[in-house]
């Protein structure tokens, strides 16, 4: 809004998604549209290279193997427990694929330059998701809700002991291990606000990180008449390699969330 | 003061104080990681991937701030 009174040229930019159409009273905004693209393109790229797997890998076959063996024995090396890092790895490695292509849909051509009319204004009919609060924040509450759920699921009481160690009060013998019994129960306390600190910060670096390289390509554009052509390239190559290093680093820290959750409930 | 212009400065305050920090974080654990590589090429990727994760945590308060003057400039 401000930005546009500076620089008129720049189109309208802004955080929230634009409702296209309301369908059973859901608004369906064209960041849900650019989510849809994804996953077709997800599961045709899947059909396609399934369709045609052999044991003697082809060369298309080769260059999707590669960062999965990557990503797998990354996994693998962070999880230790061979057997949970099995039951596990669909989840990390869906979390990395989604985010792989969500991040990367504003490179692919045309796609970003259809738009609707909107009430008088145009508005665009695809959104890169990433780049709409919603889906971070919707996936990384998913995460830690479900972490938190699984280490229910294992030891109920050993988990909710780790947040209120009530324990240590009732077992301290002298006064200065009560002092610090209090204070545990206390750091306890404060961990209960750590989880809630993962979400937001989990969800805050993907949308910051995306967002942002959206929005300096589109100022970096529009500046001048001579910056349109040439110069936003750089950055553009800077906005897909941090847009694949938050496709990496998001599964990877929801590893170590994990390793961390319930680590507490299974010694 | 008008609103507009305290909004654009704040935005501005926002984000140039909080990439300092980071900024001088990430280049102490590229520095570092580089130095390990140098020792020990064996397990240069094993580091280059923590290398990565640890630099990510070290970014989240910079794009904290940058998420603040998004707010700022936005949606407030």
């Amino acid at each position: 809004m401000i930005i546009n009174n500076i620089l008129l040229a720049i189109p309208p930019l802004s955080v929230k998604p634009d409702v296209i159409f309301t369908l059973f009273g859901i608004n369906i905004t064209n960041s849900i549209l650019g989510m849809m693209l994804v996953n077709i393109f997800i599961l045709l790229l899947i059909f396609s290279v399934r369709k045609n797997m052999s044991i003697v890998p082809s060369k298309i076959q080769t260059l999707f193997e590669l960062p999965f063996v990557w990503f797998r024995d990354t996994v693998y090396s962070s999880i230790k427990d061979e057997k949970k890092a099995k039951r596990f790895f669909p989840m990390f490695f869906s979390l990395f694929v989604l985010f792989l292509v969500a991040n990367q849909l504003s490179v692919v051509p045309m796609i970003m330059d259809i738009t609707t009319n909107q009430g008088g204004n145009m508005v665009n009919l695809f959104k890169v998701p990433t780049s709409d609060f919603s889906l971070p924040i919707a996936l990384s509450l998913f995460i830690i809700i479900l972490f938190n759920i699984m280490a229910l699921a294992i030891s109920p009481l050993k988990h909710i002991g780790s947040f209120i160690k009530i324990v240590p009060v009732f077992k301290a013998r002298s006064f200065a291990q009560l002092a610090n019994a209090l204070l545990e129960l206390f750091l306890g306390l404060l961990d209960i606000i750590s989880e809630i600190a993962k979400v937001v910060s989990l969800s805050a670096r993907l949308f910051g990180n995306v967002f942002a390289g959206e929005l300096m390509i589109i100022i970096i554009t529009y500046i001048a008449s001579f910056t349109n052509f040439i110069v936003p390239i750089p950055f553009i190559v800077l906005s897909i390699f941090s847009g694949l290093v938050q496709a990496l680093v998001f599964p990877l820290l929801t590893v170590q969330y994990m390793a961390g959750t319930l680590a507490n409930v299974e010694e | 003061m008008e609103i507009e212009s305290a909004k654009v400065i704040a935005a501005a305050i926002s984000i140039g104080f909080g990439a300092i920090g980071p900024g001088i974080g990430e280049g102490i654990i590229a520095g570092k990681a580089l130095e390990a590589m140098g020792r020990n090429p064996e397990i240069s990727n094993d580091i280059f991937s923590k290398m990565i994760v640890s630099m990510a945590i070290c970014e989240s308060t910079a794009i904290y701030a940058l998420v603040v003057s998004f707010i700022i400039l936005f949606a407030v």
